[in-house]
């Protein structure tokens, strides 16, 4: 006899790729198509459960996704992009993929000012525009971008 | 700690706040950060303490947070203070007031910033450190002719306009004459000086960081910075919410990202401060 364990990890490590496209063709399916998550609710349970992820983590981590990206469509705000994109990571979104679902923020050269500093290996300091930087200096060093 | 503990203080000024006829208060994104501060503070550099009045004290207390300063809480300094400075217009002088009781050496530490490591090399041979230089953007640094001054003063014909302000978010003095010269100019400033500015940063901001950099430079100390670049990616130590706190006040949204990617962040290196774990377990923050 199996016995399952009631042990469930914390939500931060790989899931399967059959998970992954779930939750992608959810997020597009509201993002986009104005779907309703509670009818998906019962198949991320249940992936979960096989999985053996939290469900309840994961379901938070995705309504505040949703929350946030509503928020970002009003304002195009960079700092709220960059915080999209820091979630979208606790829900398992791909970010390239992300940027298929999000018109390109207000100075969006300023990210891109950073990804291409952020290649460097140089000690030699390299300024960034503070909006790129979510307004946080040292935004880097708790992983936003 | 491989070097000998600095003191730094925290502080926590309400007066500003009442002044305002608003109630003080702090959100959970604010308060998380200030314990981060203290605790990656004690855990690097060394020992900190909170300068309070009564009624942060009394928020304090009623968020639990009475042990994250292992060198103390102070009341009496803000509590009984009564220089004649103008909260609603000097709104950091509490900073100053602390740092007038705290004996140099002393770092004087904002509670929206993190020290992430050990900064004993910056500090070391240094006798002045500030967190980075600020340009002089004439809206915030307004001309002298600009400012609002006090009755019978006038500034000293020895101050350098030209020297950069700098951002005193982290300051460190190793020397007591020179803290109680910058001091003894800054309250010469702000005491009765009640003229309201068109906006509410020129005249602070002069007081408290403008003056430490014309201080220095009249006394031929050199300020050093933690930051070359206050956005610099070579950054490795500094976390500063700085402008960024107005959008965690806004936008409860923001402030659950950041507070969850914070404790991502420096759970490890927290992972056996029993009042740090005990604060997420708490907040169910884990």
């Amino acid at each position: 006899m199996q016995f399952k364990s009631k042990i469930t990890r914390n939500n931060h490590s790989a899931i399967s790729d059959s998970f992954q496209k779930i939750i992608w063709a959810l997020v597009v399916d509201v993002a986009i198509h104005s779907g309703h998550f509670e009818t998906r609710k019962k198949l991320l349970e249940k992936y979960c459960e096989d999985e053996n992820l939290i469900y309840t983590e994961l379901e938070n981590n995705l309504h505040l996704f949703f929350e946030l990206l509503e928020d970002y469509n009003k304002t195009n705000d960079i700092r709220l992009y960059l915080f999209l994109k820091l979630q979208a990571r606790y829900c398992f979104i791909d970010e390239s993929s992300l940027d298929f679902l999000l018109t390109p923020p207000i100075n969006r050269e300023s990210i891109d000012k950073t990804r291409n500093d952020k290649d460097y290996s140089s000690e030699s300091p390299i300024a960034v525009s503070s909006v790129g930087n979510g307004g946080i200096i040292g935004g880097h060093l708790i992983g936003l971008y | 700690m491989e070097h000998p503990p600095y003191q730094a203080f925290h502080v926590l000024w309400t007066k500003p706040s009442v002044a305002n006829g608003k109630d003080f208060a702090m959100n959970e994104a604010e308060i998380l950060t200030m314990i981060v501060s203290a605790l990656m503070w004690q855990k690097y550099n060394g020992t900190i303490k909170l300068y309070t009045d009564q009624i942060g004290y009394q928020f304090i207390k009623d968020h639990d947070l009475l042990n994250i300063w292992d060198a103390g809480i102070n009341i009496e300094v803000l509590e009984n203070n009564f220089y004649p400075i103008d909260p609603g217009i000097f709104w950091a002088a509490g900073k100053l007031l602390a740092l007038e009781a705290q004996d140099s050496p002393c770092v004087m530490l904002d509670t929206d910033l993190i020290i992430m490591r050990s900064i004993n090399e910056k500090l070391k041979n240094s006798a002045i450190t500030a967190l980075h230089t600020e340009t002089i953007n004439p809206k915030v640094y307004l001309n002298p002719s600009q400012l609002k001054l006090p009755e019978d003063y006038n500034f000293p014909g020895y101050y350098n306009w030209n020297v950069p302000p700098s951002n005193t978010a982290f300051l460190y003095i190793k020397n007591e004459e020179f803290k109680q010269f910058y001091l003894n100019e800054s309250k010469q400033f702000m005491f009765h000086n009640t003229a309201k500015p068109a906006e509410l940063v020129s005249q602070m901001v002069f007081a408290e960081q403008r003056l430490l950099s014309i201080c220095a430079d009249h006394a031929g100390l050199p300020v050093n910075y933690l930051l070359t670049d206050p956005f610099s990616l070579s950054n490795k130590n500094v976390v500063h919410l700085w402008g960024f706190k107005n959008l965690l006040r806004q936008n409860d949204k923001i402030q659950k990202i950041y507070s969850k990617q914070l404790i991502k962040t420096v759970k490890d290196e927290l992972s056996t401060n029993l009042f740090f774990q005990n604060y997420l377990a708490k907040n169910q923050l884990t």
